[in-house]
């Protein structure tokens, strides 16, 4: 039963803190790869650099802790959106794919005991200053699956967010935190009623135009009969849609990178390799053809680009069927990731650590979040993604930035499984202000690959060729579902020199080819310091030879 | 601290003791026995009279009982009531003719206890034969003679019915065969009751049991349950009544009854298989042990055309079948089974699984495979539907043979061969039957049996002399030492011969006064033997003989009360003509844990019985006329639920309670119980029904909540009141909950949920208000669609799962407002109104949806735009007793006038206007249309349609805005 208002009784869950100090851990993988990767280490750790060995290795604890947000009792927290209610970030507004919006108080708090409602006593011995407070402003939305405040705009000017069957803005006229109107601001894509039928945003791009992706129906009516399922499209502020790009399968994440280009990612599945990264260019293709019957519509502003072959691996399909966009980012299966989400890009100015203008992404199945450094060749992006955080509790779809530059992650496992074995909630990632030791960008280069790190390098372990190594393979554009490493062949490090600055390295790599992820290990480096590479590991979608 | 029902273990025994203080007041079963236990005496000694009634030896009875009537009518029994003889007309299709010889030969020794007369006893032994062999032939050929073939009942049906006979009230009038069930061991005061009950019957006699006969030569397990199903249809006179069973029911009934019939020949399997039938959902195939089955029966095979339910039902909904028996097989070997099924089908023999195909699914076919040895092997085949259709076919191919469907005579079941006794060859001859028919006429039985349904009964046979004309005891007549030939002999106590020659005497003195409507109750109390079950003014109530037969289907906390038929003191004032109706004449079970069942006696017999009660009561009770209005409904609410007075905790409310709460659904209250009783029984629930557990919840006059109607006592009964009587719209009480725990359930603000809704699309929005009366608005088609009372949406579609699922509305009383948009401009009176194309999935031309907003009470309102005309609609609801209310409030504003602007309230095939000026749609719906003087309705006739319009009249405003205001209320 589900009575509204109600609440729970003043119990609260105990925070959950870091899970700080266990030893280091091999990241998750596949064992094959595990078996690959460890034989390939132990060569590159021989002889093992003298004294880093003996100290314990670092780990993601040290540079970014996990703080739990406890709930209360009767909060379904099913994150579907994060915003703040204020330009100055003190008040975090959550949707719920169950349809409600809530705002929190005090979700900085650091040492966070108890989630509870506005007028709940906080139990024994718990101060107030441990208290996230929940409001909830509204229930019975239609499972909103992001949230918007337009830049600039204040509280009063209304909240959009995107649910099944249109963009809304809600309002709390009288400020007392429960939303009085619920104003439809577009409803012009078509919905047919299939539980697959998502609506993802709005995010704004640097026009100040709110872009929405649409989930594709699965079963029930016949896939596709509704328009505009497949679509980005954006809304302007008449309320109006246009339509951006087609060929979306699963895309539930998107967002602008530091130039305010817009990107999304999208979920392994037909016509889909493996979970990407890419950039919704005006009028692209993404690649997956269900979504062209909407072409024939007059407002649709793409072309039909023709039925796509199916079957070619990545380059040949980029030759004979360049309508195709090839994404800027494979997020190889399932080392990172299976199921990828949200989208955020790094303005916090160096508050969250040294990856200012970088992307993050998430990924709901596996409960990570990785990292993504994005470079421009021929004027199209790529780039590399690496491992950043994992072990969340729970499958993260939403991620938005605090006031203090930490991250807050909102989570759901419902309908498709996650790592972390809770169902859903909210937790904050907190950076420590010790740089970690990462590769810290990744550019291709014509003979190989340009690296920097966040600091200075140990120049033995890492102007040694041995201290790397590195494989590639390509996966097929095919209407089957999904795609094992296709072509999967090693590459040899030729060497391997140190930049002038101390902590920038080129790679000579030979054999390198378009249209392949470039995975790099990089097991031997050490900085400066003495520590290993806190991920030692990057995987570059090569789309393109820079000349 | 609120007050609560619940009893704690100290409490028990104060119950206890005041129960059993109640009984000495009860004064329970004046009657005595010369001892209690039936199980000691292998069989109750034949009665030495005929046993009619409760007062068995109350001549004016008697004269009714036994039909003297028939013969010696009078004017001065007023009291006597029409009993109808058995109708014979197909008393050839139902009875054996071995026991038609039998008992016309000698009634009142096949039947000891019988009231059917001797009419042959002046007959010598030869002539007597032959006279009962004419009226053989002449009553076997009335439908008959009957099929005495083998008729089949497994053991498990006669365990079944054995249980059946002692619980559901057969034994109150029958004699029990086996002994009472065990008083209860952790009731410490059972010894006591019984000790005392026994005391108070001493020195009486026991009551006789009304005779079954020789049944199991009368008669087939078929037509025995025909006759249990459907007593009236062959005995009018409601003496024997209908327990109301389903056919499984009266079967299981049959066969133990006639459980003599069994052969034991053979081992005891025939052709067929067993199936026991379940309703509910079974996504999986379920653990059938736990369950309890709607019916049961034998099938030839696996065959679901052959499932018989209640009142010839069609298998509808979702169910499952358990078939259960034996397969015998010819031959070692691999025997290979195929279902095509829809949905699911499991497969076991000898228990293990031959083959799954579990679970919902389209018609799909599945085979698997088993090694069998030659003979008989358990086997169990499972079937469930749930949704859509459901079809289901089984073939079997053995050993070197071709697929087939399962030959007759492979699949046994432990149907055990039941054969009237005595079994004679039989054929009617035509000559002797029309002989039998004569002598039927001649013989007076004609005076009282009917054999002809379209002809009354012809009494012109017998002697006609009057009543009062009789001289009662002479030596010859038929209450004499030596009934005289030509008169019927019955079988006589003696004090049932002293009593109605009494009663003939009385009968020679007109009465002075008719006789008061408590006598007319007690009479037909009397007659219809219901004392043997409840008490009225200290009169009756069980035998302690018999009182342990009385029980409870479930563990039930209720002590004596629980098990026990109510007393019927002041029942008049207490039952509403609803009450009476549904529980004399429609069968209801107010109490579901009691095993017992109230007899149906038939309107015919009873009908009157209301009224009379209801006169006989009428100043029993003061009467009380409870006010009614929102708040007390909200108000009573409060109380009901568990942080008010707790009644709940008892009480089932509707179709919630809590575990182990098996007091009567409080919901039905307010169909039963009249206001005065109500109020009376809240005062002091002892003094009306002593020994009850409902306790007084406001002890010394006092109420426990200050805050709630002034804390005045009589007021907060009445808001109790008014929140029943509005039914589930009352809004399910705190601390009651649906079983679907995604059910949402409004509270003080309604809820509104966007979902997509089946029958109105993607863009649902639904409002629940607390009145259990709710609305779904399209926002795609920019209009109303639906109203419905009852639960509002379940989240489960929208929240279980990947979800995005179609929620359907799941209460009852389902309304589609008028299709098509709520505004339209027509240029002229018979410009057909738009229609708008269902498949669009964009709004209709010239709509916009713009929101919603909330007031205060966070009731939404719609706001959309039609053209220039803005439109804000809100939905509402309010408490009605009578009817279900949903009011729609327009406001439209537009910037300049607008002409020829209407809103279509309703279409219907009639729509005509009631006195009170409301619009009735086809007889169903009520509109109450409140507008401006100017817009007058318009009714107007369409394709075969009526239609209902307002115009929409805008007004100037100050601002310069045209602006209008609408308001209909829909009752329905």
């Amino acid at each position: 039963m589900v009575t509204l208002p109600s609440r729970g009784s003043g119990s609260h869950q105990t925070s959950e803190s870091s899970r700080s100090s266990e030893c280091w851990r091999i990241p998750r993988r596949n064992r094959l790869e595990s078996l690959a990767f460890a034989i390939i280490a132990i060569v590159a750790l021989l002889p093992p650099p003298s004294a880093a060995a003996q100290e314990p290795k670092p780990t993601e604890d040290d540079y970014y802790r996990l703080v739990t947000l406890p709930l209360p009792q009767d909060a379904v927290l099913e994150v579907g959106g994060l915003e703040w209610l204020d330009e100055s970030k003190n008040r975090l507004l959550i949707c719920t794919r169950r349809g409600e919006v809530w705002v929190l108080d005090n979700a900085y708090a650091d040492d966070p005991q108890a989630g509870l409602h506005r007028d709940e006593t906080p139990p024994d011995g718990v101060p107030e200053e441990n208290v996230v407070r929940f409001q909830r402003m509204l229930f019975g939305l239609h499972e909103p699956l992001g949230m918007l405040r337009q830049a600039g705009a204040s509280y009063a000017d209304g909240i959009y967010l995107a649910q099944r069957s249109e963009l809304t803005r809600i309002n709390d006229t009288d400020g007392d935190d429960r939303i009085d109107i619920v104003s439809t601001v577009c409803n012009q894509w078509e919905i047919s009623g299939s539980y697959h039928e998502y609506a993802f945003g709005p995010k704004l791009d640097r026009q100040g135009r709110m872009w929405i992706t649409l989930n594709r129906p699965f079963g029930g009516e016949p896939e596709g009969k509704a328009k505009w399922r497949g679509w980005a499209i954006t809304v302007d502020k008449r309320g109006q849609m246009q339509t951006q790009c087609t060929g979306l399968r699963s895309p539930a994440g998107l967002g602008a990178n530091a130039d305010g280009d817009m990107f999304y990612t999208d979920n392994q599945g037909d016509w889909v390799a493996v979970c990407k990264l890419s950039h919704m260019k005006p009028g692209s293709f993404q690649g997956n053809p269900l979504a062209l019957v909407s072409c024939d519509d007059p407002q649709s502003t793409i072309k039909h680009p023709g039925e796509p072959p199916s079957g070619l691996k990545l380059a040949e399909a980029a030759e004979k069927y360049p309508a195709f966009m090839q994404p800027a980012v494979w997020f190889p299966y399932p080392r990172m990731g299976k199921s990828s989400s949200d989208i955020l890009t790094d303005d916090t100015g160096g508050k969250f650590g040294p990856f200012a203008g970088q992307m993050f992404v998430g990924d709901q199945s596996t409960s990570i979040v990785s990292r993504v450094f994005l470079e421009k060749v021929d004027g199209e992006y790529q780039g590399a993604c690496f491992p950043f955080r994992e072990r969340f509790q729970c499958g993260v779809m939403r991620m938005c930035w605090g006031r203090d530059g930490s991250m807050f992650v909102g989570q759901t496992n419902r309908g498709w499984g996650s790592a972390g074995g809770k169902p859903y909630g909210l937790e904050r990632l907190v950076w420590s202000g010790e740089t970690p030791f990462e590769v810290h960008q990744m550019r291709a280069a014509p003979d190989g690959f340009d690296l920097t790190f966040t600091m200075p390098v140990d120049a033995a372990t890492a102007g040694d060729a041995k201290s790397y190594s590195m494989k590639a393979w390509t996966y097929y554009y095919h209407s089957a579902y999904g795609c094992p490493p296709v072509d999967e062949h090693a590459l040899e490090v030729k060497s391997a020199t140190i930049g002038d600055d101390g902590r920038s390295v080129h790679l000579v790599i030979d054999g390198m080819k378009r249209g392949h992820v470039h995975a790099l290990r990089l097991d031997g480096v050490r900085a400066k310091s003495g520590l290993p590479v806190l991920h030692p590991e990057a995987y570059y979608t090569l789309n393109r030879l820079p000349r | 601290m609120p007050y609560r029902l619940s009893v704690n273990r100290g409490s028990l025994f104060a119950i206890i003791t005041l129960l059993l203080v109640s009984f000495v007041s009860f004064n329970v079963a004046k009657r005595a026995a010369a001892d209690d236990a039936v199980a000691d005496d292998a069989a109750a000694p034949a009665p030495d009279g005929a046993v009619v009634n409760w007062d068995g030896v109350d001549g004016r009875f008697l004269l009714t009982e036994l039909k003297c009537a028939a013969c010696h009518t009078s004017d001065n029994a007023p009291l006597s009531l029409e009993k109808t003889a058995p109708i014979l007309a197909e008393a050839g299709a139902r009875i054996t003719p071995q026991y038609l010889r039998r008992f016309l030969g000698d009634p009142q020794s096949v039947k000891p206890g019988t009231p059917m007369p001797d009419v042959l006893h002046h007959l010598g032994q030869g002539e007597r034969r032959e006279t009962v062999e004419l009226l053989t032939h002449y009553l076997a050929s009335l439908g008959g003679p009957i099929d005495q073939r083998v008729a089949g009942a497994s053991v498990f049906q006669i365990e079944r019915g054995k249980e059946l006979f002692h619980r559901a009230g057969c034994v109150a009038c029958h004699e029990p065969v086996e002994p009472p069930p065990p008083p209860d061991e952790n009731d410490p005061a059972a010894a006591i009751r019984a000790e005392i009950r026994a005391e108070m019957e001493e020195g009486r006699p026991r009551r006789p049991s009304v005779p079954l006969g020789d049944l199991a030569s009368k008669t087939t397990v078929d037509k025995l349950t025909e006759f249990l199903l459907d007593p009236l249809h062959v005995r009018p006179s409601g003496r024997m009544p209908s327990l109301a069973l389903n056919r499984g029911e009266a079967n299981m009934i049959a066969a133990y009854l006639l459980r003599e019939q069994l052969t034991d020949e053979k081992s005891g399997f025939g052709a067929g298989i067993d199936y026991a039938y379940y309703e509910g959902g079974f996504p999986k195939m379920p653990d059938f042990d736990s369950l309890k089955p709607k019916a049961e029966g034998s099938a030839k095979g696996f065959d679901l055309n052959e499932i018989k339910l209640d009142k010839g039902k069609k298998l509808t909904g979702n169910f499952a079948v358990r078939f259960r028996g034996l397969i015998e097989v010819p031959q070692d070997g691999m025997y290979e089974f195929f279902t095509r099924s829809d949905d699911g089908a499991v497969l076991h023999i000898d228990g293990q699984e031959v083959l799954n195909n579990d679970g919902f699914h389209p018609p799909q076919n599945k085979s698997g495979k088993i090694k069998l040895t030659a003979g008989r092997h358990p086997i169990e085949f499972g079937f469930t539907q749930g949704g859509g259709g459901f079809e289901l076919s089984v073939e079997w191919k053995p050993p070197r043979g071709k697929k087939e469907k399962i030959p007759a005579g492979v699949l046994l079941h432990s149907a055990l061969a039941m054969v009237p006794r005595g079994v004679v060859e039989f054929q009617v001859d035509a000559d002797k039957a029309e002989r039998g028919k004569e002598l039927f006429g001649k013989l007076g039985c004609a005076a009282c049996h009917q054999t002809d349904r379209s002809k009354p009964v012809d009494s012109t046979g017998g002697a006609t002399r009057g009543l009062e004309e009789l001289k009662a005891n002479t030596a010859e007549g038929c209450l004499g030492e030596r009934v005289a030939a030509g008169r019927p002999k019955y079988l006589l106590s003696e004090s049932q011969r002293t009593a109605l020659v009494k009663a003939v005497e009385e009968s020679k003195t007109p009465r002075d006064e008719a006789p008061t409507a408590a006598q007319r109750v007690a009479h037909l109390m009397t007659t219809f033997n219901c004392y043997a079950c409840h008490v009225r003014d200290d009169k009756g109530g069980p035998e302690a003989r018999r009182v342990d037969y009385f029980t409870t289907l479930t563990t039930v906390d209720l002590g004596e009360e629980g098990r026990l038929a109510p007393p019927l003191n002041a029942v008049g004032a207490k039952l509403t003509p609803a009450g009476f109706e549904a529980i004399l004449f429609g069968a209801a079970r107010f109490r579901p844990h009691m095993a017992t069942r109230m007899p149906q006696f038939g309107k015919a017999n009873l009908g009157h019985l209301p009224e009379l009660l209801k006169q006989a009561d009428a100043d029993q009770i003061p009467p009380h006329e409870p006010e009614f209005s929102s708040r007390l409904v909200d108000d009573g609410r409060r109380l009901v639920g568990k942080q008010g007075l707790g009644c709940i905790n008892c009480h089932a409310w509707g179709q919630y309670k809590l575990q182990g709460a098996d007091g009567l659904d409080l919901l039905e209250l307010p169909k039963r119980l009249e206001t005065g009783w109500y109020h009376a029984f809240l005062t002091d629930p002892q003094k009306l029904k002593p020994g009850t557990r409902m306790p007084t919840a406001w002890p010394g006059g006092k109420s426990f909540f200050p805050d709630i109607q002034g804390g005045d006592v009589d007021r907060q009964m009445d808001a109790i009141w008014a929140y029943l009587s509005v039914g589930e719209k009352g809004g399910v009480p705190n601390g009651l909950s649906p079983s679907d725990e995604y059910v949402l359930v409004p509270g003080d603000e309604p809820i509104v949920f966007r979902t997509f809704v089946g029958g109105v699309g993607a863009h649902a929005i639904g409002v629940g208000f607390r009145q259990r009366t709710h609305v779904v608005f399209d926002a795609l088609r920019v209009r109303m669609a639906l109203a419905w009372t009852g639960e509002f949406l379940s989240a489960k579609p929208a929240w279980d799962g990947r979800a995005g699922q179609y929620a359907s509305p799941s209460g009852g009383n389902l309304l589609h407002f008028a299709p098509g948009s709520p505004l339209a401009v027509l240029e002229s009176a018979d410009q057909a109104w738009p229609e708008i194309d269902d498949e669009r999935r964009s709004a209709p031309e010239g709509w916009r949806f713009i929101g919603y907003r909330y007031d205060k009470q966070r009731v939404p309102s719609f706001v959309y735009q039609y053209g220039d005309v803005a439109v804000e609609e809100t939905p509402g609801t309010e408490y009605r007793q009578d009817a279900a209310v949903v009011t729609r409030k327009f406001r439209f504003t537009a910037p300049t006038e607008v002409e020829n602007l209407y809103h279509r309230v309703a279409v219907g095939n009639t729509i005509e206007q009631d006195a009170e000026g409301r619009f009735v749609v086809d007889g169903k719906q009520r509109y109450r249309i409140n507008a401006q003087a100017a817009a007058k309705p318009i009714l107007r006739r369409h394709d075969d349609q009526q239609e209902l319009l307002v115009p929409v009249e805008l007004a100037n405003t100050s601002s310069g805005r045209r602006v209008a205001e609408l308001e209909i209320e829909l009752t329905w």
